[in-house]
């Protein structure tokens, strides 16, 4: 029978062109095909080889054609698809990086496209997340520099119309199980992660996922939500999406401690969900929490074991010690006090996270009293100048805080001052342990683990010169599927002579164990 | 940043206006798209490629499928979309795409021939050889020879029948026949260019088939050519090096799947039958 397939006003290459007139007629039950521009001449052809059906008259010089002598109508279709995968095979080939010089442009491009990351000019921010929402695009604003009353009207404008608006200053969210910006190569599965903190959510994240669990959303709301001006309404938003999203079983929720009527509001909306919620206000107490009927968290990795838990079914419990055993730890901090000088008794904590500092510091607060830092718990304990201050007694140090980035990238994509610092840490006799970490995945250095490593052996030889030993505790935040892979990044820094702990948490209270001991 | 054109053909240039006009994306390709710009067409080509005649070359790579979603304009400056400079003229080479008058060397056929015969079993190649391989180059091997013989003898209207009778046949975007005829246009002497008989072959062969091949036979009657061909050319009209001359037609050769190795045939053709007659219309011999 014969067949005829047209295209009206399709161009293919010649090279395209070729290859499908070779294959269409290599198709189980096609004996003869002609494939090309439908000219007089071609048609001409087409006709002399007895392949013209009724209504091949109609096929213009413009038009690309098929046509035909096949055994059944199932052959023509399978030449059909053939010609289809032919085409497909080679528009992917094809494919390049485009970048539409506008919005509208993108829209033409993509009229279904539904999610924005911004990276622009703080001042340029807002009026860009605006023009998205507008064109009812969801926005992921990782600028900041955007001012609370921009925040608090964007946000608003986005709740009126359902849409996320994750930002200001939102470096992290998995949406739909495709990582944007800093984020990790994480198993899906049923745990739903609302987060106002980048590295935390980095961390509970691939903390999940290397206790078997999964993300089936993480949403990043920016670190202000939870603030009064603000009233939290994209962690509500949020919330609320994870309470009516299917694929989440349980919610984890992240955060610094809020407002608490803010805190009263978002528990509520999160007790009458219906689902298992495990709240981690970082440092926060966890009797409102409770109070509720909700499990709160006392660590990044309590929220992750917490979540795991719950959506395996079990019953929760809080994880506060260590993976290798209390005991062992015990022992090996006993065994890095025992080579230090007399003269060493303080923690520097080095971190290009700013939640994992905040979090570190928040479980040593509590026996250290004071810690000196650029992003203090306690207004008396800031570090001024801290780029170029000296570490004073117990000190952390965020890389990722203002003081640090100007005029620099973000130390998780470079993360050479950290480093440097490191090194400078190891002169003054007083420092005993430096505590870091080390952050992987999507957006990070391509090998953050090489500089620090490098740094580590060069902090550890200065000490030794000078009689001391210099602990230096360190946790990578990320996954094996990750560019640069957990266990290598890991063993780069073990190498150097760091003592490497699962989590950040455990980091920090192995550098506590050695502390409690000087 | 705007992409920025290194070479553009300089009669494309002249013919746009200093005011963008509004275009349109006609057809993409990987490494081509073609707009519908004013009263013409403008090719926009990959780096690498060599300039052809109403094209530009750019100096990095575009998804040009992605050229549809645009309200576009072109004028001297180049081209915008959404008024947003997407191309940039200002800094392009314009490069004259005209045939000189030179006559190619008596026997300048024959390397044509070696090479092609390389080439046997692309397009029409096979007729250089009195051969037909394809149900295209048995459909045309009468017609080409017929069109051969009217263009050395007949008058315009002769040429002009011949011509609808070979235009549009072959599988290629450009069907195989209309590559055959701007090789063999680009071979016959400037004076079929002058008294208007080439034009009027291509003219007649550009309504008879598709706007893109049409395109490239518009500017091939009025002899304009792609600056590779013109570079083989100069290789056969001046006794160029062998290594020179291969080149040249490598990269003739190259153009598209069998669009370059078709152009080469009519090319050969074309050359053989100017030093034939050496160059003059039968009856005025």
């Amino acid at each position: 029978m014969k067949k005829l397939e047209v295209r009206k006003n399709t161009y293919y290459d010649s090279v395209t062109l070729m290859i499908i007139s070779k294959e269409v007629k290599t198709v189980d039950g096609v004996n003869e095909a002609l494939v090309g521009m439908g000219t007089d001449l071609n048609q001409e052809l087409v006709k002399a080889l007895h392949l013209a059906t009724p209504g091949f008259e109609e096929v213009t010089a413009n038009d690309f054609f098929v046509a035909a002598d096949c055994d059944s109508d199932e052959a023509f279709a399978a030449a059909v698809a053939k010609v289809d995968e032919l085409l497909s095979k080679k528009a992917s080939k094809g494919k390049s990086d485009y970048f539409p010089p506008t919005l509208e442009g993108a829209l033409k491009v993509n009229p279904d496209l539904n999610m924005a990351i911004i990276s622009v000019p703080g001042r340029h921010a807002a009026g860009v997340a605006q023009n998205c929402l507008d064109h009812n695009i969801n926005v992921m604003l990782f600028s900041d520099n955007v001012t609370i009353e921009e925040e608090k009207e964007l946000k608003e404008n986005a709740a009126a119309k359902e849409l996320l608006m994750m930002g200001p200053d939102c470096g992290t969210a998995i949406i739909n199980h495709v990582p944007l910006a800093f984020a990790n190569v994480v198993k899906s599965g049923d745990i739903g992660m609302v987060c106002a903190s980048g590295t935390g959510a980095q961390e509970v994240s691939c903390i999940i996922d290397q206790l078997g669990g999964g993300i089936s959303q993480l949403l990043g709301t920016g670190g202000r939500d939870l603030r009064k001006e603000i009233g939290g309404t994209m962690m509500k938003l949020c919330l609320d999406a994870l309470i009516n999203d299917p694929k989440t079983k349980v919610i984890a929720m992240v955060s610094k401690p809020p407002a608490p009527e803010i805190a009263a509001q978002i528990l509520d909306q999160a007790a009458a969900g219906g689902k298992p919620v495990v709240v981690c206000f970082i440092g926060g107490d966890p009797t409102e929490i409770e109070k509720r009927g909700l499990v709160a968290a006392c660590s990044l990795e309590d929220c992750a074991h917490k979540a795991v838990a719950l959506s395996k079914g079990e019953t929760p419990e809080t994880f506060d010690t260590f993976s290798m055993g209390v005991q062992q730890a015990e022992q090996m901090a006993a065994a890095e006090v025992a080579k230090m000088a007399p003269t060493q008794k303080y923690i520097r904590g080095l971190y290009t996270g700013g939640t994992l500092c905040d979090e570190a510091m928040k479980l040593l607060i509590g026996e250290l009293g004071h810690i000196q830092s650029n992003i203090p718990l306690n207004p008396e304990d800031n570090l001024e100048n801290a780029r170029t201050a000296a570490s004073v007694r117990h000190t952390f140090l965020d890389f990722g805080d203002d003081a640090f980035t100007v005029g620099r990238p973000h130390p998780m994509i470079d993360p050479s001052l950290r480093a440097e610092r490191v090194v400078q840490e190891a002169s003054d006799p007083e420092a005993a342990v430096v505590l870091v970490d080390c952050v992987i995945g999507y957006g990070s250095h391509e090998d953050p683990a090489a500089d620090l490593a490098d740094a580590i052996r060069a902090a550890k030889a200065e000490a030794s010169k000078n009689g001391r030993h210099l602990a230096v505790v360190a946790s990578v935040c990320g996954t094996e599927g990750d560019p640069q892979s957990r266990s290598a990044t890991q063993m780069k820094l073990a190498d150097a002579g760091a003592i490497v702990l699962p989590t950040n948490a455990q980091a920090t209270r192995f550098a506590q164990l050695i502390l409690r001991r000087l | 940043m705007p992409v920025r054109a290194i070479k553009i053909c300089a009669s494309l240039w002249r013919s746009l206006d200093q005011e963008p006009c509004p275009a349109s994306l006609h057809s993409a390709f990987q490494h081509a798209a073609n707009l519908s710009a004013g009263a013409g067409m403008l090719t926009l080509l990959s780096p690498g490629k060599g300039l052809q005649p109403g094209s530009v070359v750019l100096e990095r790579a575009m998804d040009f499928s992605r050229l549809g979603a645009y309200s576009l304009t072109v004028g001297r400056d180049g081209i915008f979309a959404d008024r947003a400079k997407l191309i940039s003229f200002q800094q392009a080479q314009r490069l004259e795409l005209w045939l000189d008058e030179a006559l190619p060397l008596p026997g300048s056929e024959r390397p044509v021939l070696d090479f092609l015969s390389g080439r046997r079993g692309t397009g029409l190649v096979c007729l250089a050889f009195q051969e037909v391989d394809n149900p295209w180059a048995e459909f045309l091997s009468p017609r080409l020879l017929a069109f051969r013989r009217v263009v050395w003898t007949d008058g315009a209207d002769g040429a002009r029948q011949a011509a609808r009778r070979i235009a549009g046949c072959g599988p290629g975007l450009t069907p195989s026949s209309d590559d055959w005829l701007c090789g063999y246009l680009a071979a016959l002497p400037s004076a079929f260019r002058r008294d208007g008989t080439a034009a009027l072959l291509a003219e007649t062969a550009a309504e008879a088939t598709n706007d893109i091949s049409a395109n490239l036979l518009r500017w091939a009657g009025k002899g304009y050519f792609s600056e590779d061909i013109l570079a083989l050319k100069r290789c056969l009209c001046c006794g160029g090096g062998e290594a020179e001359r291969l080149t040249a037609m490598e990269r003739v050769a190259s153009f598209g799947s069998s669009s370059g190795c078709d152009f080469l045939t009519g090319f050969y053709f074309g050359l053989l039958d100017t030093n034939l007659t050496g160059g003059k219309r039968l009856e005025e011999t």
